[in-house]
């Protein structure tokens, strides 16, 4: 039997506060398979960063059990942090220290000795372009150096499975572009990427296979093509000419209404009955088409848009970050 | 390319190995840190400087002291135990800044010593305690502080590391329950005034009316200023010495009980 690299089976989070509890996962299960790239794109407050947490044992689960290479999380923490990389969406890395020493001190961490230690900082560095950066305080890096470094401190220790919490959310398109290059690279060294993201061109880009979280459950999981071809290939944004007609177009064609207009999705041949039953509720001012993209996978299934603004800080048990 | 599960590495160094190894590694790690921001450095430095000043040249000639003592031998042994309460309790900001910035987080996904950071932590902030307290001697001796030379010197110094080192666990135990750097900022240092201003490290406990000399005499810091005075000044152990040993005990053991506490419950959601 082929081992899967990460097993959740029915995890739920619940955060108990003084005035409210908060349910952050909600009955989750996810497999996945040993060098797989696989994405985890929901919108914030989803949890995907509450399931990055508890695989990579920082957090306990209220119920169920999260597996990493058949090791519990809970019950075999330490072993499991052996075996595991975690890059989180703030670079986590010493100011003071310079690149090298923060690679040397996560290589003491890790349980190497002096030379392997010294050895894997010189590789890493050389692997992530850091080496004219090496010896200088890493308060003096760029927000992509930063970037880098955090990924290449997480390979310290030479892991099984991969952890990246949205791991390019507030960098430009070029550093983005690059990071993805990185990742892709570690991918084919046959290291499992668990990624988390809310952007579906990252997840589209990188993964292959992608789970969509919302509320704290897996809503829908596949390879991406599989999640386009389940939500119809074409589809139609309607605009009816009179607004209070939204409603009962949206219900007459089967569609969502998004940003005044019905977004409704057929096969490619059903394109002229959804028509026809649209005009049928009143005329249109505009109709366009398009082919399905995550986008439309993503709101079939979780009712709302994709969210491109940057988000806020991600809930850590601190409720807040610098 | 291999993707199956790799034997455990058998070659790991045993844990109570790992735990001195993770402890020394973050130790140096906090320690570099500090170094290398002079402004930390400048000014952990400049404040016992101007209080030694100030006490010593602007409030201490009006303060009584007993006949043939000179008050600035009283208060260089005062000083240097409220220096090293401060230094102790700048664990309490430094814990909650890396649990604010994911550094902590970080760690705790590593297979490193569960303890490490804490234990890290105590051992940086002790030995800046010892190498403060070294300066505030040596500004001591410029301005007329004449202790007794001998091995009640050295024995002091330890001394004061040990407060140091007990201190730094409540400090540790402020630096993990609190919710941000700012609130530890406060929390973590308003104790330290009344504690050394209501005490023997300024002023004699005699001078003071009942209720405050009644707090005074109980408090740590007095018994700690004084057993420090029997060492420096007179190379004897004072009578406040087992109180001050007891109190370090009562210290480290409550502070590093709620440390430890505080610590294991931040897996818990």
């Amino acid at each position: 039997m082929s081992e899967t690299a990460v097993l959740a089976e029915d995890v739920d989070v619940v955060y108990t506060g003084r005035q409210s509890t908060k349910r952050a996962l909600d009955g989750l299960n996810l497999s996945i398979a040993p060098g797989a790239v696989h994405a985890i794109l929901g919108p914030n407050g989803a949890g995907k960063t509450t399931f990055i947490r508890v695989a990579t044992t920082l957090l306990i689960p209220t119920s169920g059990r999260v597996f990493v290479h058949g090791l519990d999380v809970v019950r075999q923490a330490g072993s499991v942090r052996d075996i595991i990389g975690v890059a989180g969406q703030y670079a986590t890395v010493d100011e003071s220290l310079t690149g090298r020493e923060n690679l040397l001190l996560t290589g003491t961490l890790y349980g190497l000795s002096r030379e392997e230690r010294a050895a894997r900082a010189v590789d890493l560095l050389e692997r992530f372009d850091l080496v004219d950066a090496a010896d200088r305080a890493t308060k003096t890096y760029s927000g992509g150096m930063r970037r880098r470094l955090d990924l290449a401190a997480s390979l310290t220790g030479d892991p099984q499975v991969l952890f990246l919490d949205e791991p390019t959310t507030g960098l430009d398109v070029r550093t983005r572009n690059a990071l993805w290059e990185e990742v892709r690279a570690i991918a084919d060294r046959g290291v499992t990427i668990v990624l988390t993201t809310q952007y579906l061109e990252e997840a589209d880009a990188l993964a292959s296979r992608i789970s969509i979280i919302d509320a704290g459950r897996v809503v829908v999981e596949g390879t991406p093509a599989e999640l386009k071809s389940t939500v119809g290939e074409e589809i139609l944004t309607l605009k009816p000419v009179d607004n209070h007609l939204l409603g009962t177009l949206a219900e007459a064609v089967g569609g969502e209404i998004v940003e005044g207009t019905v977004r409704a999705r057929t096969a490619r041949h059903g394109v002229t009955s959804v028509l026809e039953t649209a005009l049928a509720v009143g005329p249109l001012s505009s109709v366009t088409t398009t082919t399905a993209s995550l986008d439309d996978v993503f709101l079939a299934y979780t009712g709302h848009i994709a969210e491109d603004e940057q988000p806020p800080a991600p809930t850590s048990r601190w409720g807040r970050r610098r | 390319m291999s993707t199956m599960t790799r034997p455990a590495r058998t070659d790991r160094p045993s844990r109570s190995r790992r735990f001195i190894t993770d402890t020394l590694a973050l130790a140096g790690r906090s320690l570099a840190k500090f170094r290398r921001n002079p402004q930390a450095i400048v000014f952990t430095i400049v404040q016992p400087v101007m209080f030694v000043l100030l006490f010593r040249y602007v409030f201490g000639g009006a303060i009584q002291t007993p006949p043939g003592v000179d008050y600035v031998n009283l208060l260089i042994p005062g000083i240097v135990v409220q220096n090293a309460l401060f230094s102790a309790a700048s664990a309490s900001v430094a814990i909650s800044d890396d649990l604010a910035s994911g550094f902590t987080d970080r760690l705790r996904s590593l297979p490193t010593a569960r303890l490490a950071p804490l234990t890290g932590r105590v051992l940086a902030d002790t030995l800046r305690a010892g190498l403060l307290v070294i300066v505030i001697f040596l500004v001591g001796l410029l301005v007329g502080f004449r202790p007794e030379w001998g091995p009640g010197l050295l024995a002091a110094w330890l001394l004061l590391m040990l407060i140091a080192f007990g201190f730094a666990w409540i400090a540790v135990a402020i630096g993990v329950s609190v919710k941000s750097p700012e609130v530890a900022q406060s929390a973590g240092f308003i104790w330290i005034f009344p504690l050394t201003f209501a005490s023997s490290v300024f002023v004699p406990v005699s001078t003071m009316p009942d209720w405050l000399a009644w707090f005074a005499t109980i408090n740590p810091v007095t018994q700690f200023a004084n057993a420090t005075r029997g060492l420096v000044l007179l190379g004897e152990v004072d009578s406040a010495m087992g109180w001050t040993l007891l109190w370090v005990v009562i210290f480290a053991v409550v502070g590093g009980f709620l440390s430890i506490r505080g610590w294991n419950r931040m897996t818990r959601a």
